[in-house]
């Protein structure tokens, strides 16, 4: 962390001026991931023990699942609320690719500081965006053989959930899957829902 | 109790090894006895010359070892040869660069380090030789 001034041309005098360290922000973000384990765990025990005494399994599928949702919703609130705030000064859109464009590379460096490195498309909906650097991995390491990339993998999901909500504020259903297969990189599959906007 | 929190990088530890060592010790139990040797060092220094962390380096006929305490009571231990300067700026280099970066802010390390876990993760060991190798340069 740092307690120096910000360079030019913010100002940390100026009265109107509201900064955020970022490592504050990247801690916080860190900690999210554990948080939803903790909840889903501490949800899944509440009910009846012996009734889920021989089902672990399951059980941890649908805590999984638990954990999954509630970071993809978070994220999902949070990609919806940035578009309405970050695309007010972009003309309106014309179709999907213009908005898939404006993920890739606005809302990438807004929420990621720089821009997706590849997009693919089918042309039938199917958008593949590859971020060879993202930024969440970018400190992101374990033990040698411990096994990092599926640990990476519910990092992915609050990402997913504001790709989601951003789309879908800018009027595009869609699902959005994400995979990693090495550190850092990662790759986003979105997949239109609906017709594209005209 | 003064083993649990210690964690060692181990590639160091072999290429910089004081001479005259035959019994085979294992990296842990090189850590324990260093472990020992500065936390008591560490108080009686104190003791000496005042809260203000005074204690940093002693020297031996065969090495010297540089020691840096964090505000979180954090410490790291370097081992050279006695003719090394001081190197009490490159373990503070160490912690902001390496350490914080690769082992605070590691999505994947554990809260707390008890035993060392989570300390010895790949970024930073290869952060840590890189590192290392650019300063004997």
């Amino acid at each position: 962390m740092s307690f120096e001034p910000p360079l030019p041309p913010f100002n940390a005098s100026d009265p109107h001026a509201t900064f955020l360290n970022s490592t504050c922000l990247d801690l916080l973000l860190i900690e999210l991931v554990p948080l939803a384990h903790r909840l889903s765990h501490q949800l899944a025990e509440a009910p009846n023990d012996a009734l889920r005494a021989g089902v672990v399994d399951d059980e941890e599928d649908e805590v999984r699942e638990a954990v999954f949702y509630r970071l993809e919703m978070l994220g999902y609130r949070v990609g919806y609320g940035l578009v309405e705030r970050f695309s007010r000064d972009r003309p309106r859109m014309n179709d999907t690719l213009d908005v898939i464009k404006f993920v890739c590379k606005d809302l990438w460096t807004i929420v990621f500081r720089k821009q997706i490195d590849n997009l693919k498309t089918n042309h039938r909906g199917v958008y593949v965006l590859t971020d060879n650097s993202f930024r969440p991995f970018s400190r992101m390491s374990a033990e040698t053989g411990g096994n990092a990339v599926a640990r990476a993998q519910p990092f992915l999901w609050f990402p997913c959930g504001i790709v989601r909500g951003a789309l879908a504020n800018m009027g595009v259903n869609a699902s959005v899957q994400a995979e990693t297969t090495e550190l850092p990189s990662a790759t986003f599959k979105i997949e239109t829902l609906t017709k594209p906007v005209v | 109790s003064s083993d649990r929190h210690s964690s060692t990088s181990s590639k160091l530890q072999n290429e910089v090894r004081p001479s005259g060592r035959g019994g085979g010790l294992s990296v842990q139990d090189d850590a324990k006895l260093v472990f020992g040797v500065v936390f008591s060092l560490r108080n009686m220094v104190r003791k000496l010359s005042g809260p203000d962390d005074s204690f940093i380096s002693y020297r031996t006929g065969s090495y010297k070892l540089h020691y840096y305490e964090t505000a979180t009571n954090l410490k790291f231990v370097l081992l050279t040869d006695v003719k090394t300067n001081n190197l009490r700026v490159v373990l503070h280099q160490i912690y902001v660069n390496l350490y914080v970066e690769f082992v605070t802010k590691n999505p994947l390390s554990p809260i707390e380090h008890s035993g060392g876990e989570g300390v010895a993760v790949e970024l930073f060991e290869m952060g840590l030789d890189s590192f290392i190798r650019t300063i004997q340069d």
